[in-house]
């Protein structure tokens, strides 16, 4: 059974005026101990969409439509009260910003066994002490006894992403939800993290949401790929699926946008225009305009999503019936890299 | 390190002490230049009566007939054996006159700022966790008014309420005639002048508890610590307040000032005997040695309160605790910008 | 005139943090830059290439080195007032942030033309709106940005706003520091290729300071890599992202995550927290232009 089950979920911010809405109509499950990785541009809904899940959307959002199940339940309509339960033991999210994601005036340890104490209230002083130290050894701190009086402006990036993974894990949750967790860091320690969410994924099977920008990190780590554009999952399907057979012209878009796709040319391929604003969506695809293979009803209907294959589905008119047949733009060969 | 302690407090005593020099130099020669005659003071209405004679003898004995310079150099000499002299208006030693009062000042001006300091952290938590509701808008907006009534006029409105229409608390003085020992009387005449001293500075400070709040909720840390599972009350009350506390209390300490001089405006619209009456008596009848006295204390007070609140500020600065991370930690490459 | 539009020699420059402590932020840097090449400066936070990138403009004064620009002495004092014009408007640096580096007060029209009233420099184009509405069609954008402020418009065009301020003085040289970084992939191929464009139709030179590799890789002629304040390899882009020297290098390239899963997951990578570079020695030239930090004395980086 899926761990945690999305449905047609849609969310609305803000007033009467300038209602937004970075969640539109969006499905995904996740299973047991596999990644998802959420991909798409800056204001395309995937942070809202995770919050939206654990419940932190900010005060003017509201679940318009759809339903969240976690292990079968459906928490859509959970209390804050039911939500303080679930989160921590059943999800926990961290975030971009390792710099500011800790309180500067606590040590590392203190934040560490706050988290732990909240779902086991019961443990006495050694028993968290001892739980601290053992979070902080699984997420690679070394000489966790001293390091743990720290304070974060002790640490480095690095240092100050691991401890964040530590509070995460305090109380072993079945999912990890992970907001942009590398993007602020430097190429080589966002290697040594993503190793480090890879390796505690399969030590503890907790299955893991990873929301990117970055298409190489997502490489790196995820068994699933969702595409995001506009609040709309376009495509999703396993990773190797979404990459070596991409079928939504954004997916292609955004590889094709990609330096390394571009090796030897004069010019990089760019995705002309820019993403509509969630406020005013235009009508039918909201890609259509800066889709160099739109057809006549992308302006007039939105696509439906069409399966490929039993993991694989993609929003675009392109894999109707009707639709002429376009060939994938993006040719990988085996000599490619 | 040590060394580096010693110093600096040193730093701020010589600037504390070069301050109240400065500050007595200033007092004594302005209050000799103001067209005062402080024999009035001391003669009352027999002053005009008095023969040219009379008066140069009268002004001989107080020693006022000294060169200004050397009448200085006389007063520091009796201030370092703690003799200020003798009030003009009460013929008593100041010591004794300021005794008599400095209690009914401290309990107004202490009880107010520790209320005010009280009420103004609850305001502002109150404001901050409801913000933008209609609880929020409506403590703003009363309060924006009450800050901007000036304190002389708010008090006369109090008066004109409480005392002339409705007849239910004293207009003035600290107790009434024979009911010295009566504990409630006092309450009842201590009403008033409170209730202004605390109106008038309240909003402000809760205000800049709002805002300091709010910017502190909306730190990473909170979510993180709310994505765990951390009940947002805890975070609020144990993490936010926490962290801003500093802030405020170098702020109010900056500020004790203002309060003073509330202080001092309300006890002479309330005719309350404190040392506010007390200053403003002595600077208008050119009682020299009692002004002296009370403007060194109210100075020193002053002058203390405003290195207490950046000592603290100094404390608490970030930039200075960065240069302590760079001492300490390994991982110190800056950037630098 | 010589080939190079810049000339680096020795550059050091040291932040006090307090009586004791200092920071290398630049530590010993010299490279050229030639005449209507890019020329990309890679290296990770705190590697000290804003630093360099404000030494460059005058911003910060450097401990010690010399910096020529077209043969002038930008740190003589005396060489610098005489040309102090010539120095404004010759060279002009782009920052990351464009929220935060563009006056949100001040219309489009009146950031682009800001640099011609400073310099007061007659206008070529009659009135200084005609010059922006002339820099905007020059980066990709209508007049119909002229009378928009910053805050109404995208990131993407934000930065184009800033680079159209950096062209109004048609300088010379062109600093960009980290100018894609805040940019999102599909709107920084744009900017990529305006400045690819800027490079190839009306041969500026350009300083890119980028800490994305794959990005540098495709745009610029040359690359330097920065460690520690020290430039530890320098070479054609060609060599040296298919031969790194410079075990540093090494490192860096091969934690770039690449768009392949299967590929991507076979790879190995060191440890990279437990490695400390070395960063004594001089740049020396291994290979017909290729530089690599060389121990004194020693041999070059044994490439295995």
């Amino acid at each position: 059974m899926e761990l945690l089950k999305v449905e047609n979920l849609s969310v609305e911010i803000g007033g009467q005026k300038d209602k937004v809405k970075p969640v539109r109509d969006v499905s995904f499950s996740l299973h047991k101990g596999e990644v998802l990785a959420i991909v798409g541009e800056s204001g395309c809904g995937k942070s809202m969409l995770c919050k939206s899940v654990i419940g932190l959307l900010p005060k003017s959002g509201k679940i318009t439509a759809g339903s969240i199940y976690a292990a079968g339940t459906d928490i859509t309509h959970y209390t804050e009260r039911q939500m303080e339960k679930l989160r921590g033991s059943f999800f926990s999210m961290i975030f971009q910003d390792p710099l500011t994601a800790l309180d500067p005036t606590c040590t590392i340890g203190s934040q560490i066994a706050e988290a732990i104490r909240v779902h086991h209230k019961d443990m006495t002083k050694a028993e968290v002490n001892a739980r601290v130290l053992d979070l902080m050894h699984l997420v690679g701190i070394e000489e966790p006894q001293e390091r743990k009086n720290l304070y974060p402006y002790n640490f480095s990036g690095g240092m100050r992403q691991r401890s964040v993974m530590a509070i995460a894990l305090a109380s072993n949750p079945r999912v990890l939800l992970a907001d942009e967790p590398t993007t602020a860091l430097d190429v080589t320690i966002q290697a040594q993290i993503l190793d480090l969410l890879r390796m505690i994924q399969e030590e503890l099977d907790t299955a893991t949401i990873l929301v990117s920008h970055d298409l190489g990190v997502v490489a790196r780590v995820a068994d699933r790929v969702a595409i995001m554009y506009a609040g709309k999952i376009v495509e999703i399907g396993t990773a190797k699926e979404v990459f070596y057979d991409p079928r939504h012209p954004y997916t292609w878009g955004l590889m094709q946008s990609l330096p390394g796709f571009s090796r030897g040319k004069d010019r990089l391929h760019t995705i002309p225009g820019m993403p509509p604003s969630l406020v005013h969506l235009p009508k039918g695809d909201a890609f259509a305009a800066r889709n160099e293979y739109a057809l006549g009803i992308d302006y007039e209907q939105e696509p439906p999503m069409f399966q490929i294959t039993k993991t694989h589905y993609a929003a675009t008119w392109l894999l109707d019936k009707r639709a002429p047949k376009i060939e994938c733009p993006i040719k990988r060969g085996r000599n490619d890299e | 390190m040590k060394t580096n302690k010693v110093v600096y407090y040193l730093k701020k005593l010589l600037i504390f002490l070069v301050s109240i020099l400065a500050l007595s130099i200033l007092v004594f020669f302005i209050s000799r230049m103001t067209p005062t005659d402080p024999l009035q003071s001391y003669y009352g209405e027999r002053t005009e009566k008095m023969s040219v004679e009379e008066k140069d003898r009268a002004r001989e004995r107080l020693g006022l007939n000294d060169p200004i310079v050397i009448q200085y150099g006389k007063w520091v000499q009796n201030a370092f054996h703690g003799e200020f002299g003798i009030s003009f208006k009460y013929k008593q030693d100041v010591k004794i006159v300021i005794g008599k009062r400095i209690g009914n000042t401290l309990v107004l001006g202490g009880v107010g700022f520790i209320l005010t300091f009280v009420g103004a952290i609850l305001l502002g938590v109150l404001c901050a966790t409801h913000e933008n509701s209609l609880l929020d808008r409506a403590i703003s907006t009363i309060g924006t008014i009450t800050s901007c009534i000036p304190e002389f006029w708010f008090s006369l409105l109090l008066i004109f309420v409480f005392s002339v229409i409705w007849h239910v608390l004293p207009s003035s003085g600290a107790y009434s005639v024979g009911k010295e020992g009566d504990l409630l009387d006092r309450i009842r005449h201590l009403i008033m002048p409170m209730i202004v001293v605390i109106f008038e500075h309240l909003w402000y400070y809760a205000y800049m508890v709002r805002n300091k709040l709010l910017e502190e909720v909306r730190s990473d840390y909170v979510s993180l610590f709310k994505s765990v599972g951390i009940n947002r009350r805890r975070i609020v009350f144990g993490h936010c307040l926490k962290n801003i506390m500093p802030t405020i209390v170098s702020i109010m300490a900056i500020s004790v000032p203002h309060i003073i001089g509330g202080t001092y405006i309300v006890e002479s619209v309330f005719s309350y005997p404190g040392i506010g009456m007390l200053s403003y008596e002595s600077a208008r009848y050119g009682d020299y040695n009692m002004l002296m006295v009370l403007c060194m204390m109210t100075g020193i007070v002053i002058i203390f309160c405003n290195i207490l609140g950046q000592i603290i500020n100094e404390k608490i600065d970030p930039r200075i605790k960065a240069n302590e991370i760079t001492e300490r930690s390994e991982v110190s490459y800056g950037d630098g910008q | 005139m010589s080939e190079n539009i810049l000339e680096v020699s020795h550059l050091t420059h040291y932040f006090k943090l307090n009586k004791k402590v200092s920071i290398k932020a630049v530590d010993d840097v010299s490279f050229q830059v030639r005449k209507g090449e890019i020329l990309g400066i890679v290296g990770e936070s705190g590697s000290g290439k804003s630093t360099l990138a404000r030494c460059l403009m005058n911003i910060y004064e450097p401990k010690s080195g010399k910096v020529l620009f077209e043969g002038i002495d930008i740190f003589d004092k005396k060489a610098y007032r005489e040309n102090k014009k010539f120095l404004q408007t010759q060279r002009q640096i782009i920052f990351q942030d464009s929220a935060s580096s563009l006056n949100q007060r001040m219309k489009a029209k009146d950031i682009i033309a800001e640099p011609l009233r400073i310099n007061h420099i007659r206008t070529e184009r009659g009135s200084a709106e005609a010059e922006a509405s002339f820099q905007l069609k020059y980066v990709g954008l209508d007049d119909s940005f002229l009378e928009r402020y910053p805050s109404q418009m995208s990131g993407g065009q934000r930065q184009r706003i800033a680079i159209a301020r950096g062209l109004t003085t048609e300088p010379d040289l062109l600093i960009a520091d980290e100018p894609v970084a805040s940019l999102d992939v599909s709107i920084q191929a744009q900017i990529i290729n305006l400045f690819k464009h800027l490079q190839e139709e009306h041969g500026f030179s350009i300083v890119f300071i980028a800490h994305d590799l794959s990005m540098v890789e495709f745009l610029c002629d040359r690359v330097a890599v920065m460690y520690h304040g020290r430039i530890v390899e320098l070479a054609d882009t060609k060599s040296l992202y298919e031969e790194p020297l410079h075990p540093y290098t090494k490192d860096l390239l091969s934690a770039i995550p690449i768009p392949d899963p299967i590929l991507e997951r076979k790879k190995v990578r060191p440890d990279y927290s437990k490695t400390v570079y070395d960063t004594e020695g001089q740049l020396k030239e291994v290979k017909r232009g290729h530089f690599v930090l060389t121990k004194e004395g020693g041999e070059a980086v044994e490439n295995k």
